[in-house]
């Protein structure tokens, strides 16, 4: 994991607490960006590169909850560490059921958060590569011809070719040909490969 | 004897008769004429006896007792001629014709020597002159008799009209007197009997004069043991040094009245709080005369007052605390940030200084902020501790302004849950208030969070918090509360300011009717009042503390 390419993002309402959690982020290396409030993060321009937002509960205007409901909305799957000047047990299990990775209260161990961080960026890294992973696929799928499509399924679902063709009305030898299409445009090494692909693209035949 | 002997023997001689020759007749003649003469003589001293003793006035009546004994005398010769005719007692009549000289002989010269006042006695004729003068002048006198009685009958009628009318006003003044003494016996009663007050008299050196019943109760001295004493043994020993019991007379003698509250000490030494008055009284003349004191024992009342006063504080302090109980997570949130700064600068702190080459510079600055924010921190506390001490409320010079900017920390938590933002317009260089900080802080607290919790229901307009500090006229300053909440309801207007009444659920009723108390005991006043947009204003005016002597 390449550090140097991962941001946090502070937003508190208190200054201080910003420049104490930016000063001890940075104590390890982490880059770290502050807001005093929500609307102002969400207005901010941000690095595309992994990052972890530390978020505290309570904000003027608008809430810590809030802002991360407003994220998952706006589909920016950004990982939230909550912080809270008391511990609210509803609000928290709320909160980690919404996705945040921890929800500590302040004052709070050092140790603790920058764990949390250190997890938050990983999980928002490997979010990201497995975004970039799905992007791939589709773009893959998208060069599938329509006659391949609906090979694909078939194949996954574990037919021979000689069903799929009396499926579809078509050659047991042209379906091998559809099939090694497949294989090739979705870049799958075998066929557990493509049926893992399949479902992390969530394709599937039309009769399941 | 032997001359009485010889009086009455004959001795010798012949009787007289024989030179009568015994002849009857002229024996007759003499014995007759001679008796008549006798009897006669005799009786004429008894008529001039009778007559000396009826008129006493005549003059020389003594001339009367003479000619009396002498025509006795002479009586008495004729008797002793009769007796001789038979009885030769010639010395017997020798010696009566001898007493019979004897006073007829000075009769004769006294009556000689008489004979020129005996002359100068007035003739019957003058006396009848001076009598008809006399008369007239009787008459006359008469005239003026009666005319005098007659004045002095109308005189004297008109002295018994005066003196009729002078006893009925005798009469009237003693009836007056009579009331007057009743009068004064009942007030007398009417004071010695008072209880409740002590009422005496003291003379003009402030010595004890009068002492009722009033007085001995309170006081605990009996009449006879204060009377002729000095007043200051009412007074405490502190007092007594500060001469406030000449004092208080001098003051009473100039101003007519002096009227004083304090405490003051009874016989058995125990002190009470007591409200005199002293009243100097002056005679027609205007010389001072003595005092009137009535004192009053208001220890009850005072202790009352005082446990009243001890008990409003009671309630303000748990009202506060009440408050603080409420707000106590928003307030744990404002310390707790601050202890964050602090924990996570001095995290930072130890990761910096473990490095190789450590940031002195970023070091420094840490530390900064952790005595920074460490200090807010304490501040905060400080501000908490001193809302929910239990104190007797102390009034010192204070800047209401200064008072708003302890408060609003205080509160910023509770702001921020709510998501209500504050703003403030603070009057600059507002005048001084004399003020319980802790008690204002409270009422400004309170109506705060009452503002507050009008607008959580607000979801259409923003919610927002105005304290506004501003000079009324110049001698009072007000601070106003001014929310855009929900608003006063029209008829709740004048039951808000009442305990218990609320219209929150989980509300007492307290803060406001006790914020009003506290705002009243300050000398001013805490109304409500609906905004001209949505929401309401609630606000305070309390008086200025003056400048001059500020």
């Amino acid at each position: 994991m390449n550090e140097m390419h991962s941001l946090v993002f502070i937003v508190d309402d208190e200054p201080s607490v910003c420049t104490a959690l930016k000063r001890l982020t940075r104590s390890v290396g982490l880059e770290a960006q502050t807001f005093s409030s929500a609307k102002e993060f969400l207005r901010a321009k941000r690095p595309d590169v992994p990052s972890c937002l530390i978020l505290d509960v309570r904000l003027p205007d608008l809430s810590g909850p809030d802002l991360q409901r407003e994220l998952a909305e706006a589909k920016i799957n950004i990982p939230i560490v909550f912080l809270t000047g008391h511990g609210d047990i509803p609000m928290s299990v709320r909160a980690i059921k919404a996705g945040a990775v921890e929800f500590l209260t302040k004052p709070f161990k050092d140790q603790d958060l920058l764990d949390a961080i250190q997890h938050g960026i990983e999980q928002d890294r490997l979010a990201r590569l497995r975004h970039r992973e799905i992007f791939e696929m589709k773009r893959q799928y998208e060069s599938l011809t329509p006659r391949e499509r609906e090979v694909f399924p078939l194949v996954t679902d574990g037919f021979l070719n000689k069903q799929i063709a009396d499926q579809l009305g078509a050659s047991e030898k042209t379906i091998k040909v559809h099939r090694h299409q497949v294989m090739q445009k979705m870049k799958a090494e075998s066929l557990a490969h493509l049926v893992r692909i399949a479902q992390k693209l969530g394709v599937s035949s039309p009769k399941h | 004897m032997n001359f009485v002997n010889h009086l009455f023997s004959p001795s010798g001689f012949m009787p007289h008769g024989y030179c009568y020759l015994w002849r009857p007749d002229l024996i007759s003649l003499h014995v007759v004429s001679d008796s008549l003469i006798a009897l006669a003589y005799l009786s004429i001293p008894v008529t001039l006896a009778y007559f000396i003793r009826k008129r006493k006035d005549v003059p020389f009546n003594w001339m009367f007792v003479l000619f009396g004994v002498f025509i006795l005398a002479c009586g008495a010769t004729h008797l002793m001629e009769v007796w001789t005719l038979w009885h030769a007692t010639y010395w017997l009549s020798g010696y009566v014709k001898l007493v019979t000289a004897l006073a007829s002989v000075p009769t004769a010269i006294l009556l000689v020597g008489l004979m020129p006042h005996a002359l100068a006695l007035p003739s019957p004729e003058a006396m009848r002159l001076e009598i008809a003068e006399r008369k007239r002048a009787q008459d006359a006198l008469l005239t003026a008799k009666n005319e005098l009685e007659l004045r002095v009958r109308e005189r004297t009628a008109q002295l018994v009209r005066t003196n009729e009318d002078l006893v009925a006003v005798v009469a009237q003044r003693e009836r007056a007197d009579q009331e007057l003494r009743l009068s004064e016996e009942r007030f007398r009663l009417l004071v010695e009997r008072v209880e409740d007050y002590a009422i005496l008299m003291l003379d003009p050196s402030g010595h004890v004069t009068s002492w009722n019943v009033g007085a001995q109760r309170i006081k605990g001295y009996r009449a006879d043991e204060i009377i002729g004493k000095h007043y200051s043994c009412f007074y405490t020993e502190e007092d007594v040094n500060l001469h406030k019991p000449e004092m208080a007379l001098q003051a009473a003698s100039v101003l007519g009245r002096f009227a004083d509250e304090g405490w003051r000490v009874r016989k058995d030494g125990s002190r009470f709080w007591a409200n005199a008055v002293i009243t100097a009284m002056r005679d027609s003349e205007d010389q001072l005369i003595g005092f009137s004191k009535i004192t009053h024992d208001l220890t009850e009342r005072k202790r009352a007052a005082e446990a009243l006063e001890a008990t409003r504080a009671e309630l303000a302090h748990m009202a506060r605390v009440m408050t603080m109980g409420e707000i106590a997570a928003s307030i744990a949130h404002e310390v707790n940030q601050p202890l964050t700064a602090v924990v996570a600068n001095a995290n930072a702190c130890s990761r910096l200084l473990a490095g190789n080459s450590p940031d002195l510079d970023d070091v420094r600055e840490a530390v900064a902020d952790i005595a920074e924010a460490g200090t807010r921190a304490g501040a905060i506390i400080s501000r908490i501790r001193a809302l929910v001490k239990k104190e007797m409320p102390e009034k010192t010079k204070l800047d209401i302004n200064d008072v708003v900017q302890e408060v609003l920390p205080l509160t910023s938590g509770e702001l921020a849950k709510h998501r209500v933002s504050v703003q403030t317009e603070l009057f600059p260089s507002l005048p001084q208030v004399l003020g319980d900080r802790v008690q204002l802080q409270q009422v400004i607290l309170n109506l705060m969070m009452n503002a507050i919790e009008a607008m959580t229901s607000i979801m259409d307009r923003p919610r927002v918090l105005l304290l506004r500090t501003q000079v009324q006229e110049s001698d009072r300053l007000s601070v106003a509360v001014q929310d855009s909440g929900a608003g006063l309801e029209p008829g709740n207007t004048a039951r808000i300011f009442d305990t218990f009444f609320t219209t929150k659920s989980n509300g007492m009723g307290m803060g406001l009717s006790i914020s009003r108390s506290i705002i009243e005991t300050h000398g001013g006043r805490l109304w409500a009042e609906p905004n001209d947009g949505p929401g309401a204003t609630f606000q305070f005016i309390l008086p200025a503390y003056p400048r001059s002597t500020a």
